[in-house]
């Protein structure tokens, strides 16, 4: 049974919480935000299609092997500290710089981010590995 | 320096893409250990300057600086032989290798297994530091593991398995311990700088302890006695795996420790008496043994343990001669053993057996495998002609020099030729009893010479052993490399095959002879084959403590592990409040200043409330789902309390957590069975009351104390004015997650990642096994 009320708003929430997620994680070096507030964030749109309607609809959204999310997050976050390894600084010696982008004007690119977006992969994944097996494995 | 790095991570790297090549390479997969290996090899070669020059290579990366450990490379004679004996040989024996599998075994696996030893050996001997080889050393110890239980299905495999990883870890527990106290005293563990120190840390108070702990490391690792039983049951592994790391390579491990640490602690009258005596008792006890086994490959494994003795004794004469004899020994012996054992892979690939009463005048039908085994037993009975005759020869010179140190000493030359005797005998009997007599007809197999492919590898070492043992000069540079490395002095050698009349040499002949007089009477020996030597055995003693470790661990991890969530907050709890406590005692911390704590706004009097009623609800309501959702409250209000103290990051953070949290919960509950309400005991609500009031108030009090001290410096200044500076980020709660406290963090998503892997393994297993039963 499919709740009309939870599945109106729903359809339209998803999409905010989602992208603010991601605006969260970028903008999470300089201000509130960052990848584990990111990852939960998703986390949460994620579930709530769940609530709203089950777990195959999810499966169809996202055909992803949350595990895979797991080890590419993991990936992501040890990659950036061996990066600075090769270059010869200490594991996980972050750096960063200032960008002039046309249009848009000047970003800050810190490693920081690629290591923050392997925390998101592995709060999402976790997260919804551990939610999905749950609520399977109940059945 | 680059090569270094390519040296030791490209077999990983090999290693690690092996199953994906495989599905392109299939059956062919050993060419890409054949690749693996010769990359390697070249990348080895172009660090012999380095070995042969005057300045060692010394690489080194910060790793985590202020823990002090660093993640060097150290490249000189001993580390260079060590990397070219593992990688040459590595070359071998995945040639080897590729035509030795057959078909049902898992190619793939083998080789990524063979290539992971690989890398995990070179870094074991090159790297500069003593924490990062004994990482490396363990994973030597792992990928041992795997290969001897390679054949999984049959028991005596995973019985050898169990018993070498058992054996070389108590060993490796010991060395770690050794390696911290080393560390602790001498303030580095970097060997390049323990070397040093090694004055100071031979004053020190310690020295015993250290060497005695370090020393069993390397005992276990190479087999010395008692710790020698794995290496016997290790034999189950592919006759490949038996050749490279059983014989030629990972049993060295602890010679090359050995070697390694010669420089810091060799000087003291400890040194010869724990190295060199361990040593000689391995020997004379081990070749006996070898003597009266009739599985071809218990001859052999028992005859390394014998040579790896002989080694470690030379070492322990702590002089350069020792160091001398030794290092070119482990050359010859990797050589002549490691093509021993793949002739004896080849007589059970051609013949089906290794039992040497069956097999017999092999020289009919294998006669290219006859000659490879004729210059492998020679060269291990020390046969002139052979490279073992010059190398033992030396060690036999080394040998008959401590006699001048002290009386007791002359044991050392004595038990040498012993042992040799009875080296000299147990070789023959390999050569003549297989090769020679009778052709045997009952033979599982019809017997005839391998293919090429096969012969390739043995050859090659069999041409080795022998340009060594009719010219040793052209092993003298290094030799001479190697024993700079390990006296830390320059020399200078002639190798040569006639010394002259020396004593050393009369010690051979005198070997022969008895040699030849054990050979002549082995039958007496095979005799008394039944009876053990002593009644309590190395064997018997792990055979009776390996079930008993089983059944004792599992009786301690029934007393942590109760299953009940209660008991494991009740640990919890108990270990915060006296850990804590203790601290604050300790430290006359229990103070209580108010400050103006009491100044709050209405509204945070009005969540203070709301915080407790919300608590008191969780415990009172009766239905869990009511339960779950007055933790959810209390989960609100301390959102609301870090908005109220502007950590919007913190909110956040609690506001999401919070919620995952609830569903959480309410999805487990959900789902759960009906259980029926637990009646429970007066007694234990008692009990849970007065833990749960316990530890609230402490952590009331913790937090006052706390508060009263907010007025000191704080680490937080230092992050607030260093965020944008030097990490450039203004959210500094994000900047301390993702870069001052970084490595804390990878910790942190590793525990996540385990625990969500956890949780779907465990309920899908369930599931699994539930389906399974249906189906019955």
């Amino acid at each position: 049974m499919i709740s009309l009320i939870l599945n109106r708003i729903a359809r339209v929430v998803i999409h905010i919480i989602l992208l603010f997620s991601i605006f969260m994680l970028f903008k999470g070096h300089n201000e509130p935000g960052g990848g584990f507030i990111a990852g939960l964030m998703a986390s949460v749109a994620i579930v709530l299609i769940y609530i709203t309607y089950d777990l195959q609809t999810v499966k169809k959204l996202m055909p992803v092997s949350y595990p895979a999310m797991i080890a590419l997050g993991l990936f992501f976050a040890a990659g950036t500290g061996l990066g600075g390894m090769i270059l010869g600084y200490p594991f996980l010696t972050q750096t960063f710089d200032y960008f002039q982008i046309p249009l848009i004007g000047e970003i800050e690119l810190a490693t920081a981010l690629s290591f923050d977006i392997g925390v998101f992969l592995v709060v999402v994944g976790a997260t919804l590995l551990i939610i999905s097996t749950l609520g399977e494995g109940s059945k | 320096m680059v090569a270094v790095l390519w040296v030791v991570f490209i077999p990983f790297l090999f290693a690690i893409l092996t199953p994906l090549v495989q599905r392109i390479a299939g059956d062919r997969i050993g060419i890409w250990g054949i690749v693996s290996s010769l990359l390697t090899f070249g990348g080895v070669l172009s660090l012999a300057t380095y070995a042969f020059g005057d300045e060692p290579l010394y690489v080194f990366y910060e790793w985590a600086p202020t823990l002090g450990l660093s993640f060097g490379f150290y490249v000189d004679g001993l580390s260079w032989l060590f990397a070219f004996l593992i990688s040459g040989i590595g070359v071998l024996i995945n040639i080897y290798a590729y035509w030795y599998l057959q078909k049902p075994d898992p190619f793939g696996r083998f080789f990524a297994y063979l290539l992971f030893f690989m890398g995990s050996m070179l870094g074991l001997v090159l790297s500069s530091n003593l924490i990062i080889l004994i990482i490396f050393w363990e994973l030597t110890t792992i990928s041992s593991f795997l290969l001897i239980g390679f054949w999984h299905h049959t028991e005596r495999a995973r019985y050898g398995a169990v018993k070498s990883i058992l054996v070389t870890s108590v060993g490796g527990l010991a060395m770690i311990g050794g390696t911290v106290l080393l560390t602790v005293i001498a303030g580095t563990s970097e060997i390049p700088e323990l070397i040093a120190k090694a004055g100071m840390i031979q004053e020190h108070a310690l020295f015993f302890p250290i060497l005695l702990l370090i020393l069993l490391g390397a005992f276990s690792k190479s087999a010395q006695s008692p710790f020698h039983i794995w290496l016997p049951d290790a034999m189950e592994a592919p006759t490949p795996v038996s050749a490279f790391l059983h014989s030629s390579t990972m049993v060295k491990a602890g010679v090359f420790l050995i070697a390694r640490i010669h420089p810091v602690f060799s000087g003291r009258e400890e040194w010869t008496l724990l190295v060199a005596t361990v040593g000689l008792i391995t020997m004379v006890l081990a070749a006996y043994y070898a003597l009266r086994k009739i599985d071809l490959k218990a001859i052999l494994a028992y005859s390394t343990v014998s040579q790896l003795g002989l080694m470690i004794m030379a070492l322990g004469f702590a002089d350069v001669l020792g160091a001398k004899a030794t290092a070119f020994h482990i050359m010859n012996h990797a050589a002549f053993k490691g093509m021993l054992f793949l002739v004896v892979g080849i007589i059970d690939h051609e013949t089906g057996t290794r039992d040497i009463t069956k097999l017999r005048g092999l020289r009919f039908t294998m006669p290219k495998t006859a000659v490879l085994a004729f210059i492998g037993a020679f060269a291990s009975a020390g046969i002139p002609l052979f490279n073992g005759f010059v190398s033992k020869e030396l060690i036999f010179e080394a040998a008959y020099d401590q006699i001048g140190i002290a009386p007791w000493m002359s044991v050392f030359p004595v038990f040498a030729v012993v042992g040799s005797a009875l080296t000299f005998a147990y070789s023959m009997k390999i050569f003549f009893s297989v090769f020679f007599g009778e052709e045997s007809k009952e033979l599982p197999k019809h017997p005839h010479d391998p293919p090429l492919g096969m012969l390739f590898s043995p050859g090659l070492l069999a041409a080795i052993t022998v340009i060594v043992g009719i010219m040793p000069f052209v092993a003298e540079n290094l030799v001479n490399a190697a024993t700079s490395a390990i006296t830390q002095t320059t020399t200078d050698f002639y190798l040569t095959l006639w010394h002259g009349f020396t004593p050393a040499l009369w010690m051979s002949v005198v070997t022969v002879g008895i040699g030849l007089v054990l050979y002549s009477r082995k039958a007496l020996l095979q005799k008394m084959h039944s009876k053990p030597p002593f009644g309590l055995t190395a064997n018997a003693m792990y055979d009776w403590w390996y079930p008993n470790i089983m059944v004792g661990a599992e009786k301690l991890i029934g007393v942590f592990q109760s299953q009940k969530l209660r008991f494991y907050f009740m640990y919890i709890l108990g270990m915060i409040v006296v850990l804590c406590g203790w601290v604050l005692i300790r430290e006359d911390n229990f103070r209580f200043i108010p400050h103006d704590l009491w100044m709050a706004e209405t509204y945070e009097y009005i969540v203070a409330a709301a915080f407790i009623l919300a608590t008191i609800s969780v415990a009172v309501f009766r239905s869990r789902i009511a339960r779950v959702i007055s933790l959810g409250v209390v989960g609100y209000l301390l959102c609301a309390v870090f908005i109220i103290l502007r950590a919007p990051d913190l909110a956040l953070t609690q506001l999401l957590v919070d919620s995952v949290t609830v569903i959480l919960f309410v999805l487990v509950i959900y789902f759960l069975p009906q259980l029926k309400t637990e009646k429970e005991r007066i007694s234990v609500n008692i009990r849970d009351l007065l833990v749960s009031v316990i530890a609230g108030g402490f952590v009331t009090v913790f937090v006052l104390a706390a508060y009263s001290h907010r007025y000191t410096t704080t680490i937080a200044e230092y992050f607030l004015e260093n965020s944008y500076k030097l990490a450039g980020g203004t959210n500094v709660v994000n900047v301390i997650l993702v870069d001052f406290r970084a490595f804390d963090t990878l910790g942190e998503i590793i525990v996540l990642a385990i625990a969500g892997l956890g949780v779907y393994a465990l309920v899908r297993l369930g599931i699994r096994r539930k389906q399974k039963e249906d189906n019955i």
